[in-house]
């Protein structure tokens, strides 16, 4: 398909939605908007009880909502208390947690029976069953039954399963999240293979920071129900629009300043407590003695064994592994540090930290 | 000590089980007393016996019919209280299961109380259309309440099978693409079939052991099967019929191990990784249709269950049979003569009452090494044990009075004494009897028990004794209150056995209701059944929860 027709499509849009459980007023999603291009992997990660199942379960149309609407593709699915189109006429794909391979039919019959729900001859629907088979590699095991393979194999099975159809939008609950961290990394690389080859549009749930960072085009945050942040990785783990946002992606020290001036140009001077003045990126908006809230990632901290200027002493450290944890007093400030640098000090001796990255946002006061 | 319980838990059931009936087939080799070689002469009387073919039509005829309608109605009762969204499913699942806690022989008085040719329900028919439309006699009678009695094995296997299967599993397939009713045609029906064959076995297995009903309706309309014809053979003590009757159960005990065979050997069920959270069940909306399927099930029950019981307590409280009821007329006069004109009914409930708790108690006691082993050391001697320890209740009651009649029949050695006639030939048949029921409410209740628990207080300092006491024991109530319940029920109504092996010197309530059903007391036996009906209900409370496995099964449903 062309690649210019297919990012103009949105493949699934959200307006508005809200749901909550019948026997309880606390609403599970509120005033939630979302939109998924043709072809885009978007995932989004949350704790657990965030909503993000559920919203699963609503696309799908396992679960009504309560307002606001979902379309998929150019079909609306699912409006407030009307429009309800059941699950087996969305045409998605979707990917549970367990799998949920039919434990009575072949791998081959688990991956024929979505294509019996529609309108297919034999041959094509062979076809393209064998098609499915040898693209997921399953061609030794499609006479097994899904209890004879192991974890991967199931995956590969669900996979295929889903994507056979070939439905336009591809639904997953963390698929990965019953496998063990080295089979996880390598379905993860198959994951993103398959992507390409079949380009459906994919809304991947997980708890995961670090398979999001890895699958995502576009990384949603959410908690309690609500989006914290919407962006590329890249942008979340740089510039986070919260403090919840900034934890959630790894260790932060999350300090509070105030704007010295404001440059103009993305960055800013500030200063944390009396005597510390730093450069930081900051959103443009923010004036001179402003109130901001401060990150620094700890690697975004280099520390230098300097003979002449020492700015930090050394609290603790912790050796683990390809890097060094350091926790530093800083002028009177704690600051949790990690270099790849060998370092001679030891606990209790001086040291001097330079700054290279901070990022800085208002207070919400 | 250790040591003399690892030999008792080994010889018991030698001594018990496995010597009875190898005394029950030597007996039928001719071999009993007397030092004379094998012969087969019982057996070959037995071909020749004019009556044997029709006996064995009759029992498998009723067999397989009855199984097929236990299988289909329990598989539509498990469908429905499980899988729609018809109104009160939690009390209609007490209803569904509530004829396996009834003994079957007040069903059999019951039900000819209802739809017999003299029942009520020929009477209304009769009354209404001037003549007799109805004439359920004999065999089709038989076949009737047999498949009422055994419907609940088929709907808990059933049932049990439906809410194990995950939910993702129905989500799956309607996101694939299928319909409600594909998905519950090619997902649901199709998880469901290993269940139906285990049903199908057990509901066969059933009906071969079963002695009540045949013996309630079979009996007087001449009807003979497998287990009423052992029955007569060693009630009728002709010559030679001791030899004869147990070469007939060693056949009827080999017939029986069929299904027992075929069990063990190609049904298992698909077993589901257990996925964390998500277990709620699908149900399926039945919108408009749903007051219709109560109706349906509020027919069927009523015919089936509910109006054999309230045509019992009508002619019980009849002054006379054949009477017709009214408000003036009403008497309690016949559950008054129970106590008064015939004192072997109140001696038969204690004696019922007295074996009933001991067979709990020592089958519970002893099954609790047994089943500890089973879970936490299992090896092929204990395995073995444990299949040993099924047989009794594998094989048709009647075989396994039998056997334990014969051999325990003679005085002891040595002395005039005989065990007969009294309460302790009894328990030697109940206990053997009951005992795999008790592995199984051990094992099941071990089954969910983390060994961590123990080993916990082991780590805090306590003995093996008070662990048991302060942590296992108190964690096992329930299973143990459950099962001990169902062993209790089945043991106190326990009619098969005891016609054999009670004396008139120790009845059971079984035996009593029995003999005054032959003697033609029809309103006394109407009463009696319904005073039990209402001790077994009283009972069941406990052990429909036991039964219905609440405890695995949260009310979590999603609706489809």
């Amino acid at each position: 398909m062309n690649a210019d027709f297919r990012e103009r499509q949105q493949a699934l849009t959200i307006r508005k939605l809200a749901v909550r459980y019948s026997n309880s007023s606390q609403w599970v999603l509120q005033d939630f908007d979302l939109a998924v291009r043709s072809g885009e992997f978007v995932v989004i990660i949350g704790p657990s009880g965030c909503g993000k199942s559920t919203l699963l379960r609503l696309i799908a149309g396992f679960t009504q909502l309560q307002q606001g609407e979902i379309v998929i593709g150019k079909r609306v699915a699912a409006t407030a208390g009307g429009v309800c189109i059941p699950p087996e006429e969305r045409d998605v794909g979707f990917v549970f947690q367990s799998y949920a391979l039919w434990p009575h039919m072949t791998v081959k019959a688990n991956i024929t029976f979505p294509l019996e729900q529609k309108r297919f001859t034999a041959l094509q629907r062979e076809q393209r069953v064998d098609e499915a088979i040898m693209k997921f590699g399953l061609q030794e095991h499609q006479h097994r039954y899904p209890a004879e393979l192991s974890g991967g194999q199931r995956q590969r099975v669900a996979l295929a399963r889903a994507l056979v159809g070939q439905p336009a939008l591809l639904l997953m609950d963390e698929p990965l999240s019953s496998l063990d961290v080295a089979l996880r990394k390598r379905i993860q690389d198959e994951l993103l293979i398959m992507h390409k080859e079949w380009q459906p549009a994919v809304l991947y749930v997980t708890h995961d920071q670090d398979e999001a960072v890895k699958l995502a085009d576009r990384l949603i945050v959410l908690n309690e129900g609500k989006i914290q942040q919407a962006g590329t990785p890249y942008d979340i783990f740089h510039s986070p629009n919260n403090s919840f946002v900034a934890n959630f992606f790894g260790e932060v020290n999350e300090l509070v300043g105030s704007v010295v001036e404001n440059q103009g140009n993305g960055l800013s001077c500030i200063r944390i407590g009396d005597h510390i003045f730093i450069l930081a990126r900051t959103q443009s908006s923010l004036t001179s003695g402003e109130r901001v809230r401060v990150f620094i990632r700890p690697s975004w901290v280099d520390i230098q064994e300097r003979e002449d200027m020492s700015n930090a002493r050394i609290t603790d450290s912790r050796f683990m592994g390809a890097y060094t944890d350091y926790s530093l007093e800083w002028q009177g400030i704690p600051l949790r540090v990690s270099t790849q640098n060998t370092i001679s000090k030891r606990v209790g001796d001086s040291i001097f930290l330079k700054v290279k990255d901070a990022w800085s946002i208002k207070t919400s006061e | 000590m250790k040591r003399i319980a690892s030999w008792c838990l080994f010889i018991l059931p030698i001594l018990f089980i496995i010597y009875p009936l190898w005394n029950l087939l030597t007996v039928s080799l001719g071999v009993s007393t007397m030092q004379q070689g094998i012969s087969l002469t019982a057996y070959g009387q037995l071909l020749q016996d004019p009556q044997l073919p029709t006996v064995i039509q009759n029992t498998l005829y009723i067999a397989v019919v009855s199984t097929i309608a236990s299988l289909f109605m329990g598989a539509m009762a498990a469908i429905l209280t499980e899988k729609t969204d018809i109104p009160g499913r939690q009390g209609w699942r007490l209803v569904f299961i509530l004829p396996v806690l009834l003994p079957s022989y007040v069903i059999s008085i019951a039900w000819q109380h209802w739809a017999g040719p003299v029942g009520l329900v020929n009477g209304w028919l009769q009354h209404l259309l001037g003549r007799t439309i109805w004439n359920f006699a004999g065999i089709h009678e038989i076949v009737i309440v047999m498949a009422i009695s055994h419907m609940p094995i088929a709907y808990l296997l059933v049932r049990s099978a439906i809410n194990a299967i995950p939910g993702h599993l129905e989500d799956a397939a309607r996101i694939a693409g299928a319909r409600p009713v594909i998905v519950f045609t090619s997902v649901v029906l199709p998880l469901t079939v290993p269940a139906l064959a285990n049903a199908a076995l057990l509901c066969f297995a059933s009906a071969l052991d079963n002695f009540g009903i045949p013996a309630f309706i079979g009996i007087p309309s001449g009807i003979t099967v497998l287990s009423t014809l052992i029955y007569q053979k060693v009630i009728g003590l002709g010559n030679g019929q001791f030899e004869q009757a147990a070469a007939l159960a060693v056949v009827t005990g080999l017939l029986s191990m069929i299904p027992v065979y075929f069990q063990g050997k190609i049904f298992h069920g698909p077993k589901y990784s257990r996925e964390e959270g998500n277990r709620e069940k699908r149900i399926y909306l039945m919108g408009k249709w749903k007051w219709l399927l109560v109706l349906l099930i509020g027919i069927w029950q009523g015919v089936t269950v509910i109006g054999p019981c309230i045509a019992m307590l009508l002619l019980s409280l009849a002054p006379a049979y054949g009477v017709p009821l009214t408000l003036s007329n009403l008497t309690f006069a016949h559950y008054i003569s129970l106590w008064t004109d015939t004192p072997v009914v109140a001696a038969g409930l204690k004696n019922s009452l007295l074996l009933a708790l001991i067979s709990t108690v020592v089958v519970l006691l002893f099954a609790w090494p047994l089943a500890r082993r089973i879970v936490l050391a299992p090896s092929s001697l204990i395995t073995f044990l444990d299949g040993i320890a099924a047989v009794p209740y594998c094989l048709p009651g009647m075989v396994v009075g039998l056997a334990v009649l014969l051999t325990w029949i003679h005085p002891i050695p040595g002395t005039s004494f005989s065990l007969y006639g009294g309460m302790t030939i009894l328990l030697l048949a109940y206990i053997p009897r009951f005992y795999t029921f008790g592995i199984r409410t051990w094992t099941t209740a071990w089954a969910r028990f983390s060994l961590h628990m123990e080993e916990a207080g082991h780590v805090a300092g306590a003995g093996p004794m008070t662990v048991t006491r302060r942590i296992t024991l108190p964690m096992f109530r329930e299973e143990a209150l459950g099962g001990g319940t169902l062993i209790f029920l089945l043991a106190f109504t326990e009619l098969t056995l005891s016609s054999l092996l009670a004396g008139s010197q120790f009845s059971t309530i079984g035996v009593i209701v029995f003999s005054m059903e032959t003697a033609g007391r029809a309103l006394e036996s109407a009463a009696l059944g319904t005073v039990l009906t209402l001790l077994t209900l009283g009972l069941s409370a406990g052990v429909c929860k036991y039964l219905l496995d609440e405890k695995n099964s949260e009310e979590k449903e999603t609706k489809i």
